[in-house]
């Protein structure tokens, strides 16, 4: 399975994909915004993780774009962000993310996400 | 300079109240007897009051421009000095992450020349490995204070332009200049209430809220 990692910071997206490459995931597209993930979105894709506040298209707009789709309706979708106000989980929750991570994060919470919008253990 | 300010308003407002009773003179009274006389003054209170006009402008003008060279320019100067630090600390945390990768892959080079994996050497790298990865996940930080800064930045931007529609109400000239600085200001996104502390309770309050509505079964 392939992850799309969607952050504008260029160190966040190096943080998730060295904490998936630790919990042994390494099969990982990046896209530095929602619109750069929706164009490099396509079948080989299986698990979006996102960041909310991006240029262009952030995280909740790419949620709700990705659901308006027919290959994106059941992606599961991961939401790693600084935002953690209620009403804020609550309207990404709505726009169609499965789950979310507030940052700063461990690679453990990642894991244990993860496997349970899998349902099973992604890897050892 | 208030105070000054202050003191050509009153001159002027009690000019142009003067200039009001002997309008109001003219209408009033006997307009034969008192015309003559009174047109004679008009002249002269009227170059006075456009004389105190004309301070006031020029005391406005005055303020204007330092306003606009303490604060205006100033808040450009701090919003540029924010920029760096976040552009400063993300190239530090590109580093270290390039460093941290070249560790893990001289961990990983050990490993391979081990091919026993057993003793104390296997455990100390992976204790190393370890070590290494909590400098990743610490790295998070740059994200975080990055959001805050800009933030900050967008609180000067904002206050930058409260201050450019004061100093447009007074004078108009020299503030285009300003304004197309102020347009080309990049504020970048960011979340106001960006932490990195309470991380255990966020996550908590987020856990709970997906939970509350995960599809019972």
């Amino acid at each position: 399975m392939k992850f799309l990692v969607v952050d504008d910071s260029a160190t966040m997206r190096r943080i998730v994909i060295n904490s998936l490459q630790r919990i042994g995931i390494s099969d990982i597209v990046e896209a530095a915004d929602g619109a750069d993930a929706l164009a490099k979105f396509g079948p080989q894709i299986g698990f979006v993780i996102t960041d909310w506040n991006m240029p262009n298209m952030g995280g909740v707009e790419l949620a709700r774009a990705l659901r308006a789709r027919d290959d994106g309706k059941t992606i599961p979708i991961l939401m790693v962000t600084a935002r953690s106000v209620r009403e804020d989980i609550i309207t990404a929750m709505e726009s169609g993310v499965n789950n979310y991570i507030v940052k700063p994060f461990t690679p453990q919470v990642l894991k244990e996400k993860i496997d349970a919008l899998v349902g099973t253990p992604v890897a050892s | 300079m208030t105070t000054r300010v202050q003191q050509v308003l009153y001159d002027s407002e009690a000019t142009l109240r003067l200039v009001d009773s002997e309008l109001g003179e003219l209408g009033a009274v006997d307009t034969a007897k008192h015309l003559g006389s009174a047109l004679g003054v008009l002249p002269m209170i009227l170059e006075q009051a456009n004389k105190e006009i004309v301070q006031i402008l020029e005391s406005l003008r005055k303020n204007k421009t330092q306003l606009q060279s303490a604060a205006v320019e100033r808040l450009q100067h701090t919003h540029s000095k924010l920029e760096e630090v976040n552009t400063t600390t993300e190239s530090a945390a590109t580093g270290i992450l390039d460093s941290l990768d070249k560790a893990q892959s001289i961990l990983d080079t050990l490993d391979a020349d081990d091919t026993e994996k057993t003793g104390k050497s296997a455990e100390l790298r992976d204790a190393m490995r370890n070590e290494l990865f909590s400098i990743t996940e610490a790295l998070q930080f740059q994200d975080i204070t990055s959001q805050q800064i800009r933030y900050a930045a967008n609180v000067l931007v904002e206050l930058e332009e409260k201050l450019l529609s004061v100093l447009h109400l007074i004078d108009v000239t020299g503030l285009d200049d300003a304004r197309a600085a102020l347009h080309g200001t990049g504020r970048g996104t960011y979340d106001p209430n960006a932490t990195t502390k309470d991380r255990d309770v966020r996550q908590h309050v987020a856990d709970e809220i997906f939970e509350s509505d995960a599809p019972k079964e």
